[in-house]
């Protein structure tokens, strides 16, 4: 039963921080930074990613428009930057807008329905 | 790079479209890069890091897809309520079809059929033509899933299935669908039982016991076997009737219960004055057991079960109706 409740607990905790990565990805393009390093960036502020997870996700906001993907061939490891277009930036701003409101809801519910 | 994590890329990137392929390359190979320089820089040795990040990544096949964002299931929970209605539409039509132009294929080419022969002959092709239906359903909405445009799917997944209404909770509605399956499964009975007259014992490898004629004694038919025709004919005509209307009603509800102990009657005196059964098989085999009384006693009981279980049917439908 405490297995259970475990794994009940890891399904939804991932299916929390799943909805937030899109969100989590586009706000840390607003600065350009090619993927590796927005995977310790988003470790450093409690946003653990896989790689595995986050590679293909940025091909699909880039897919989407979302973001833009730039190769830096200067150094002598050619990256791939993404950074946060127009409609990138209006999404992201829609997203957290979201959160926020999802935020006040749950701290209403939490505080009225003790 | 090293030769492992070259064959790893290429086994990615060969799951991929060629237009992807070069980028997605290049960008896992600056991945597998870093990676291995962070382990190196914590002290890790240079084959240790390279196995712990192409394990971290895991199964290029799994990689492959989570770039394809290619769905990893058969069919998803937008399409799998139409693909459910498409197999109880399809899958019963196939075996119906199926069941019936092989029987009829192996009652046109043998000219004297018997029931394990029929059986042996017609399950194989029945069973793969079930299959096969199955897994072509399966295999289409399995392509249409991946191939489709979402607009496409949505239009499917709403056009595909009932549309549904809190109307469909109506006690009249629900009861009008299952007087309706009943009527059509009575339909079948019905054909089934109108062939028992006529079924030649060589049938069921009896037929040495009467020379192959049929299991019902042919002497019924100067009233017996016609009137059991007529309460066939007249059970029929009401599964039509439940079909026609789409649903039972009072007045029908009467008749079957009225037909439901005629019938009973019919078959108790038929059962207790007549001889039902071929008498050269009743000599044959009943009378040599001693058991004709015992058995006579067996047909009354059960004649009197189907048909009291009837009439707690009929008494149900009753009872469902609106007042």
């Amino acid at each position: 039963m405490k297995d259970e409740l475990a794994s009940a607990l890891a399904t939804h905790r991932q299916e929390l921080r799943r909805g937030t990565l899109v969100a989590a990805c586009l706000m840390a393009c607003r600065t350009p930074r090619y993927g590796y390093a927005l995977l310790e960036y988003l470790g450093s502020v409690g946003l653990e990613a896989e790689a595995n997870t986050l590679y293909p996700l940025l091909r699909r906001l880039e897919g989407q428009g979302l973001l833009r993907a730039e190769w830096n061939t200067d150094e002598p490891r050619p990256r791939k930057y993404y950074s946060l277009t127009e409609a990138g930036a209006e999404i992201a701003a829609e997203l957290r807008e979201e959160w926020m409101r999802l935020s006040t809801s749950l701290a209403t519910l939490w505080k009225e329905s003790p | 790079m090293s030769a492992l994590t070259r064959r790893y890329i290429d086994q990615v990137t060969a799951h991929l479209p060629d237009g992807q392929r070069g980028d997605i390359a290049r960008e896992l190979e600056a991945l597998t890069a870093d990676m291995t320089e962070e382990r190196l820089a914590a002290g890790a040795d240079a084959p240790t890091a390279e196995r712990e990040v192409l394990e971290e990544l895991g199964d290029p096949a799994r990689l492959a897809a989570t770039y394809r964002s290619t769905p990893a299931y058969l069919i998803g929970p937008e399409l799998y309520p139409v693909y459910v209605r498409a197999l109880q539409w399809i899958l019963p039509l196939v075996l119906l079809v199926a069941l019936v132009v092989n029987i009829v294929v192996y009652s046109a080419t043998e000219p004297s059929g018997q029931l394990g022969a029929m059986i042996g002959a017609v399950v194989g092709p029945v069973v793969t033509a079930f299959l096969v239906a199955l897994g072509t359903v399966t295999a289409l909405f399995w392509l249409f899933e991946r191939f489709a445009s979402s607009a496409d799917r949505r239009t499917l997944a709403r056009d595909g299935t009932r549309a549904w209404s809190v109307d469909a909770l109506e006690t009249d509605v629900v009861q009008a669908r299952d007087a309706q399956s009943e009527a059509v499964v009575n339909l079948v009975f019905v054909a089934m039982l109108a062939f028992v007259p006529v079924l030649p014992t060589t049938f069921l490898y009896v037929g040495h016991l009467n020379g192959d004629g049929s299991f019902v004694n042919q002497g019924l038919w100067d009233f017996w076997i016609p009137a059991y025709y007529v309460l066939l004919a007249v059970v029929a005509a009401q599964a039509v009737w439940t079909l026609v209307r789409r649903g039972t009603s009072r007045p029908q509800i009467v008749v079957r219960a009225v037909t439901d102990v005629a019938a009973a009657v019919f078959f108790t005196a038929l059962v207790l004055t007549q001889e039902v059964i071929d008498p050269a098989i009743d000599s044959g085999i009943l009378q040599t057991s001693g058991g004709e009384d015992w058995v006579d006693a067996l047909y009354v009981v059960v004649i009197w079960l189907v048909a009291a279980w009837d009439l707690y049917m009929c008494w149900k439908y009753w009872r469902s109706l609106p007042s």
